[in-house]
Formats: structure tokens, C-alpha cells, sequence
């Protein structure tokens, strides 16, 4: 189904969120400094694993860059 | 808690800075964007000394690219997630959000940009997402105009300081108006925080001496020809303004007045 | 004693790749070239400018003295390749009074680097450029040139094209077996386990087609937005450009072309008439301290070639040297070693 990643449009199983993340983001095993919104929402790390996806669903992935 | 100065002195228990009921170890905040590369944060860092880092957040795929949070956290420093680059209220609120999310912190500089040229804060969304925040439970810095009337509004609202610009970001001009600056200062009991504009370290020495509580500087430091040593300039200032307002100037007088006797000299 | 012939493989056909397994073929060894897209990554939007001078910063001297060494090789590597070499200079120029203080500052960086430009007043710029537009003075750089790098990338790709296959390679144990080393150089996505030592840094660049284009290289900052114009001979210029940390695909966006746009327009208003040629985003390959990663890694029989952020095309034949002068004796430029980073934990 087709979500909105990060401003791209990308074709992805249906699943959770959780999964999602797993895979587009480079496994590091940093853990903390990294936060999801969907549709505009910001889904905590506690609630990630029980969210799922739908078609058009917009998410956004941020952590800290330099700035300010 | 004592904080030991460049020269050896003390600054006193009873002259610590304290936000939102947190004792912050410096004066000086620093702004982490604009670094002619990364490599130089740890020593920018290390000359700083800064009660507070600022930094932005923004779309990403990679956990924690370079490594930032890591450097600023090795300084035992306080993260400061800005809202910068944020239009609207409602961008702000949620730029806040995923920040206190992946920092793991209420504290939030709030930035509402009206004009993308200027980047001038937009003071009607800035005072709608000041008190969104607030009521979300956010610790709220908010970036504003220099405006006594503004600053009251945000206090109101339930800001823990409020960040009056000096001249536009990365301008470089300082204090462009210290009249205005010291009426905000009278205006709220939370504690101003000069932030934007900051060129060197006389800015910062006056913009405490007009009764700041704190200074932020970023582009000052990370676009000058050699940032750590600039750092250090701006620490220093940022130290020199405080002690000079603590200590009771002089007034500025139209007239001389001399300081040696003028009895008993020879002829 | 004869050297050892070195079998080589090199992942990536972008100008540093190309670079460096034509240098490592002119020694004698045997390369093979993997690139599924050569000369498609930042090879194809640089400009080419070999501006060891207008890109130096302050505590960056040795990244400068590289540099200039570097335009020494490009003489004969162009020579050879069969293309031609812009010496005319750059003029690095300010719009207004803050700009020019900007390119004061960059001056007084050079002159205590060794090699003070020449300060040119409105009128000296004018002579030498009639169509340049409202500018509050500039320098003259000599000692600057630049190169058509998509030139070099086709020549090179000539040269090469018996040893060259349109596959991707990878680090596997057969890859690694059949080689006596493995030369990575691509670009703004290295493959695991060096993938986190470089970040993207995408830019936009623009071609435009010029009735009357400048003779030199012109660059500087139009109201704080940095620009450059650089002149081929057949009349294109390249306008460039933007600099923007990112993860995303590199695509151009109106935004930046904007911004390119009005910073050109003022430093040179014959572009109004110029005629669209392309828009191109492409990703700078960033590292931490801003120096390349040129030598040997962890990984036995791996090397990189990687990493040159803004100096690609400026550092490819020192770079294509130094992988060959390592791959025969050792030799290594310290500061470029990969292995700088090795104890750096990427969290």
C-alpha cells in the first residue's frame, strides 16, 4: 500500500509502525533521539508497536540535527 | 554550587541563573548551527561552557547523524530543541511534540517565523503556540521581538523566560535598541535571555549590563574565523557584562569629575 | 626489482573511481571498474572548480596545500585525457558592502596562507568583465582553475572501457577474494560497514546556455547567498550552488533554484537571456572533519576513496596517487586515513 515517508511516496506491506521502522531505519542499536509523527501525531515509542498503517498514511521521522 | 571563571574567580551560590526552577551552570547558551564542520563542536563545547545547547530537529533516517547528541551530552549540558524553521502555531506545536519525544525533554525553544527574509517571529502565532505548549506541559522559551508589551504576554501565559532578539539573526549587529531590551527586562519577573543578532563579545557583555540574565549566540560563534576561541570570548563578555551590572556603575555624566584630590598639590 | 602487478577492483564511476583506476592502469596494474550508473552521482552536477584558494577556510591549511597540489596533477591528467583546462581565474566578488567584507575576509585568509589575491576596485572589475553587474569589489584569484567534469568522466570512461561493468559490486567475501584489493569510491552512500562515515549534502546546480558569458570564474556572496558562475567554453555556464544537509533522495527544488536564481541574476544580468539547459540536485558525500577518507580501512585488502564533500573533482588525481602509492609501498597521507574514525562510536 502506498504511504508517505518522510515527504516520499513509498510502497510498503500492510503491518505496524513498529516493523516499518525497523526496517527503513539503519539498525544501529542507538535507541533514544529519534521521534514518529503519523498524520500529523506524534506516536510515542510505547504506542509504535501498536499502531497500524493505512493506505495514505503521512509519517514523519525527526531527530536533532545542528541548529539554532 | 560554585561555577569557577576563566581567571579563577567564583561566581557566587547566590547568583546562579535558574529556569523553571532549574539551576543552569552558565549564562552563555550556544547554538550548534552553522559549523564549518562537525569536527569542531567538541572544542567550540569544551570553550563555551554553555548553561544551555540549542538545536533543531528535522526529518531524518539515520538514529542520531553524527553523533550530536552524544557530544552534547557528554558535557553534562542541558539539549535545547528550537522550533526553528516553523510558519505556524500549528507546525510549532508539533515540531515541540516530536522534539520532547525524542530528546526526552519539556524544554523547548519556541520559534514562529513571520517573514522568511527578516525571519522575524510572528508574534500572534508565537503567543497562540506559547500558550498551547504551556497547557501541553512544556517548559517554554519563546524567541520574540524586542517588545515589552509581547513579553508580558508571553510571561503571562506561562513562559519560563522570554528571548528578546537583538538584531536579526545572524546579523551580527548586537543590541540594535538597549531602551527597548531594558523595558522588556522591567516587564517580567521570568528571566531575558537575548537571543539573535550577537557579533562579539561586547554584545553579549552589553546586553547583560542592560540586565539580561542570559545570552544566546550561535552564528557569533560557529561562522566566526575561529569558533572555539570566539566561544571563549563570548563566555568571558557574557561573564564580564554580569559582574559589571552586580557591581553598581557609575552614572554617565555631560560634565568632568575628577578622581584625584585636588588639595594639597605642589605649585 | 619489478613491482608486483596488483589486481584491482573498484567499486564506483564517478570522477574519484575513474581517477583512480586510470591511475592504477597508467602504473600497470589490472582494474576492474563496477558502476551500474558511472559518472551519474555528484560527478554530474560539480561544476569542476579546482579552487583550492576561493574554498579555503580558516583551519583548514592542509586541506589548501593538498589542494593546490592537486591542481598540479590536473594538468597532466587533462593532458592526457584530451580536454581542456579554464585558466583564466576567478574573480571573487561581493554585491554589497557586507559582501565584500566577506570576500575580504576570505582574501586576508589567502594572504596569510601565502598567496594574497589582488584587490580589484568596481572599475578594474568592469574592465575585466564588462558584463558583470552591480558589485562593490572583488579579488582576482589566478591561481584557480576549473575543468568540465563531465568531460573528464566521458574521456575517462573511453579509457576505461574495456575493464568497466554496468553492475553494482559489493563488499562480499568473493569480491574481496578475487582482487588484491577493493578500491570503495561511491560517493554519498558507501556500503556497510562504512556507511555512517559520510553524510549526504545535497546541492543544486543549474546550466544555462549564455550569448555572453563571463570569461572567468565568477563567485562570491550576493546579499549573504553564496554563488558562483563557471564559464565553459561553449558558451554554458554553471550556476551553483546550494549546500543542505539531508537524508531524502537529491532532487532540486524550486526553492533552492531560487535562491541560485537571485543570487545569479545581480552578479551577472546577461543571464536573463540565457537559455535553459537543466536543473541538477545531486548528494555531496560529507565527513565529519570535512577531509576525505583516502587508505586503508579495517577490513584487510579494502580500501576508500571517499568522502570529498566539496573537493571531489579538485582532489581526484592526488587521490587516485595516493590509493596507488598505498597499494605499492604504504605511503599514505595521514590525515585522509579512514581509520581516523575507527574509534569513534557512530551513536
Amino acid at each position: 500500500m502506498l504511504i508517505t515517508f518522510n515527504g516520499q511516496p513509498r510502497e510498503v506491506p500492510p503491518g505496524r509502525l513498529s516493523a516499518l521502522l525497523v526496517e527503513l531505519l539503519p539498525a544501529s542499536g542507538c535507541g533514544a533521539g529519534v521521534a514518529v509523527a503519523v498524520n500529523g501525531e506524534v506516536v510515542p515509542r510505547s504506542a509504535q508497536a501498536e499502531c497500524w498503517l493505512r493506505p495514505g498514511d503521512v509519517i514523519d521521522v525527526v531527530s536533532a540535527v545542528p541548529g539554532g | 554550587m560554585i561555577v569557577r571563571a576563566e581567571s579563577g574567580g567564583t561566581i557566587p551560590d547566590d547568583d546562579v541563573l535558574v529556569i523553571a526552577g532549574e539551576p543552569l551552570s552558565s549564562r552563555f547558551f550556544l547554538g550548534t548551527g552553522g559549523l564549518p564542520r562537525l569536527s569542531l563542536l567538541e572544542s567550540v563545547l569544551a570553550a563555551a561552557r554553555p548553561g544551555l545547547v540549542t538545536v533543531s530537529v528535522r526529518r531524518t533516517s539515520t538514529r542520531e547523524p553524527g553523533g550530536l547528541l552524544g557530544t552534547v551530552r557528554s558535557h553534562g549540558v542541558r539539549v535545547l530543541p528550537n522550533t526553528a524553521g516553523c510558519l505556524s502555531a500549528r507546525e510549532a506545536v508539533l515540531t515541540a511534540e516530536l522534539a520532547r519525544e525524542a530528546l526526552e525533554t519539556d524544554w523547548v525553544k519556541l520559534e514562529v517565523i513571520g517573514d522568511e527574509s527578516s525571519l522575524l517571529p510572528d508574534a500572534v502565532e508565537l503567543l497562540e503556540a506559547a500558550e498551547t505548549l504551556v497547557a501541553k506541559g512544556f517548559t517554554v522559551l519563546p524567541y520574540a521581538p524586542p517588545d515589552p508589551v509581547l513579553a508580558r504576554r508571553l510571561a503571562d501565559v506561562g513562559c519560563e523566560a522570554v528571548m528578546p532578539l537583538g538584531a536579526p539573526i545572524g546579523s551580527g549587529l548586537g543590541v540594535l535598541d538597549p531602551w527597548t531590551l531594558e523595558a522588556v527586562v522591567a516587564a517580567v519577573e521570568v528571566p531575558v535571555v537575548l537571543d539573535a543578532g550577537i557579533g562579539t563579545a561586547s554584545d553579549a557583555a552589553r546586553a547583560m549590563e542592560l540586565g539580561c540574565a542570559a545570552v544566546l549566540a550561535a552564528s557569533a560563534v560557529t561562522r566566526a574565523e575561529d569558533p572555539p576561541a570566539m566561544a571563549r570570548a563570548l563566555r568571558l563578555g557574557v561573564e564580564a557584562g554580569r559582574a559589571a551590572r552586580s557591581a553598581g556603575r557609575i552614572p554617565r555624566r555631560a560634565v568632568a569629575r575628577a578622581s584625584s584630590p585636588m588639595t594639597g598639590r605642589i605649585g | 626489482m619489478p613491482r608486483a602487478v596488483l589486481q584491482v577492483t573498484v567499486l564506483g564511476a564517478g570522477i574519484i573511481g575513474l581517477t583512480c583506476a586510470d591511475e592504477l592502469r597508467r602504473r600497470g596494474h589490472r582494474v576492474r571498474v563496477l558502476d551500474p550508473h558511472p559518472g551519474a552521482g555528484a560527478s554530474y552536477a560539480a561544476a569542476g572548480m579546482l579552487a583550492p584558494d576561493a574554498e579555503s577556510w580558516h583551519g583548514e591549511r592542509e586541506l589548501f596545500e593538498l589542494g593546490r597540489e592537486s591542481v598540479a596533477y590536473w594538468s597532466a591528467l587533462a593532458e592526457r585525457l584530451g580536454i581542456g583546462l579554464h585558466r583564466r581565474g576567478t574573480l571573487l566578488v561581493g554585491h554589497d558592502a557586507a559582501d565584500l567584507q566577506a570576500a575580504t575576509r576570505q582574501a586576508d585568509l589567502l594572504a596569510h596562507l601565502g598567496v594574497p589575491p589582488r584587490r580589484l576596485g568596481r572599475d578594474a572589475l568592469r574592465a575585466l568583465e564588462p558584463g558583470l553587474g552591480r558589485v562593490a569589489g572583488g579579488y582576482l584569484l589566478t591561481d584557480d582553475l576549473s575543468v568540465d567534469p563531465r568531460a573528464a568522466v566521458a574521456a575517462l570512461r573511453s579509457r576505461l572501457a574495456d575493464v568497466l561493468e554496468p553492475v553494482a559490486g559489493d563488499l562480499g567475501d568473493a569480491t574481496r577474494a578475487e582482487a588484491d584489493a577493493v578500491v570503495v569510491a561511491t560517493g554519498a552512500e558507501l556500503p556497510v560497514p562504512f556507511t555512517h562515515l559520510v553524510r549526504r549534502v545535497r546541492g543544486e546546480t543549474v546550466r544555462v546556455r549564455c550569448e555572453d558569458p563571463p570569461a572567468h570564474v565568477v563567485r562570491g556572496e550576493v546579499r549573504g547567498q553564496p554563488v558562483y558562475l563557471v564559464p565553459r567554453d561553449d558558451g554554458e555556464v554553471v550556476i551553483g550552488a546550494t549546500s543542505e544537509e539531508h537524508d531524502a533522495a537529491a532532487v532540486a527544488t524550486l526553492g533552492g533554484v531560487a535562491r541560485l536564481l537571485d543570487a545569479a541574476r545581480p552578479l551577472w544580468p546577461g543571464l536573463d537571456r540565457a537559455s535553459w539547459l537543466q536543473v541538477v540536485a545531486r548528494d555531496r558525500p560529507g565527513t565529519h572533519d570535512n577531509r576525505p577518507l583516502v587508505g586503508p580501512t579495517h577490513l584487510p585488502g579494502v580500501l576508500l576513496a571517499a568522502g570529498h564533500h566539496r573537493h571531489g573533482v579538485l582532489l581526484a588525481p592526488l587521490t587516485a596517487r595516493v590509493i596507488a602509492d598505498h597499494l605499492e609501498g604504504g605511503a599514505l597521507i595521514d590525515a585522509w586515513d579512514p581509520r581516523r574514525f575507527d574509534e569513534r562510536n557512530p551513536c
